[in-house]
């Protein structure tokens, strides 16, 4: 049947379209928007727990000082439940991370990312790790910021930083 | 298969205005957003499962309710680009991991808005949470 004038009448191929969606992947990876979800296993990785006498609420909980991580570009951030690993340093893992947010500070101080802490637990999201493209980021400015009750000093945040030193 | 890689994202608060079906509730970007030009690149939505507390101290919707809401995404020219995506869907844990990735569009968002399509346990005490990946204009 004739299609009404103005219609496109033109059909995108398979290879047309696989084209286009090939154009706009290689535009997201250009410009670090996006990447495959295996990519930070190509860094290296570093594990960091944090721990407080308290953990106040609506109250920065610092990173220590880390140099390496201050000059380098961080690829990757996984918090680590109880599921995967129960304790380490003589605190036990919360069952989840629910209860705050991470903080990452650039040179110019200014909170370039701010994300909730479980969006970083892989396990609760289907084992991708959280990618991140930040260049150089004041490590000791980072911060963990808690709202929610649920952490005790006898608890950690157990992360894992997957980096590339520039 | 590809996934968001954040370079910068911030996370943008919705105070549930009201409950009823379809009243909407508006955006309200942090300040470190306002007055800025951004360019959102990708989306991802929060519940209590993975916030339970806003960063203003207000509850998070539960994750039950979040098939309850859409949320309406508006360009700088004022089109509506994306209508109505449903809030379940940019919530990642409900998407085993996969975080929504746009076009990269300059947003208005300020008049961004969630739509509520049934109450269900909603309150206006209540605040749904989207972080948004994006650059500087």
């Amino acid at each position: 049947m004739a299609k009404p004038p103005g219609c496109n009448t033109k059909k995108t191929t398979a290879a047309a379209q696989a084209a286009i969606v090939a154009r706009q992947a290689e535009a997201f990876r250009a410009n670090h928007w996006a990447g495959p979800f295996y990519e930070p296993e190509n860094s290296r990785k570093k594990q960091i727990l944090v721990t407080d006498a308290n953990f106040l609420l609506f109250r920065p909980i610092y990173m220590v000082p880390d140099q390496e991580l201050s000059n380098s570009r961080i690829t990757a951030i996984n918090l680590i439940p109880n599921s995967v690993i129960a304790s380490a340093g003589g605190v036990d893992m919360p069952a989840n991370y629910s209860y705050g947010l991470l903080c990452l500070v650039d040179r110019c101080q200014e909170v370039i990312v701010t994300i909730p802490l479980q969006d970083l637990n892989a396990a609760a999201n289907g084992n991708k790790k959280q990618m991140f493209w930040i260049e150089k980021p004041v490590w000791n400015e980072c911060y963990i910021l808690l709202t929610g009750a649920g952490l005790t000093s006898a608890n950690g945040i157990l992360m894992d930083i997957y980096y590339k030193p520039l | 298969m590809f996934n968001d890689m954040i370079r910068r994202c911030e996370l943008v608060e919705i105070p549930i205005a009201a409950t009823a079906a379809r009243t909407l509730s508006l955006f309200q970007p942090s300040q470190n957003l306002i007055g800025r030009r951004v360019r959102i690149y990708a989306v991802s939505a929060y519940t209590a499962t993975q916030l339970a507390v806003s960063p203003s101290g207000r509850t998070v919707i539960p994750n039950a309710d979040a098939v309850n809401l859409t949320v309406n995404f508006i360009k700088d020219s004022n089109d509506i680009f994306d209508n109505s995506h449903p809030y379940y869907e940019l919530v990642r844990a409900n998407m085993s991991g996969w975080v929504t990735l746009f076009q990269p569009v300059e947003v208005t968002l300020e008049k961004c808005y969630l739509q509520v399509m049934a109450a269900g346990t909603l309150a206006t005490t209540q605040s749904a949470l989207i972080r948004i990946n994006y650059e500087l204009l």
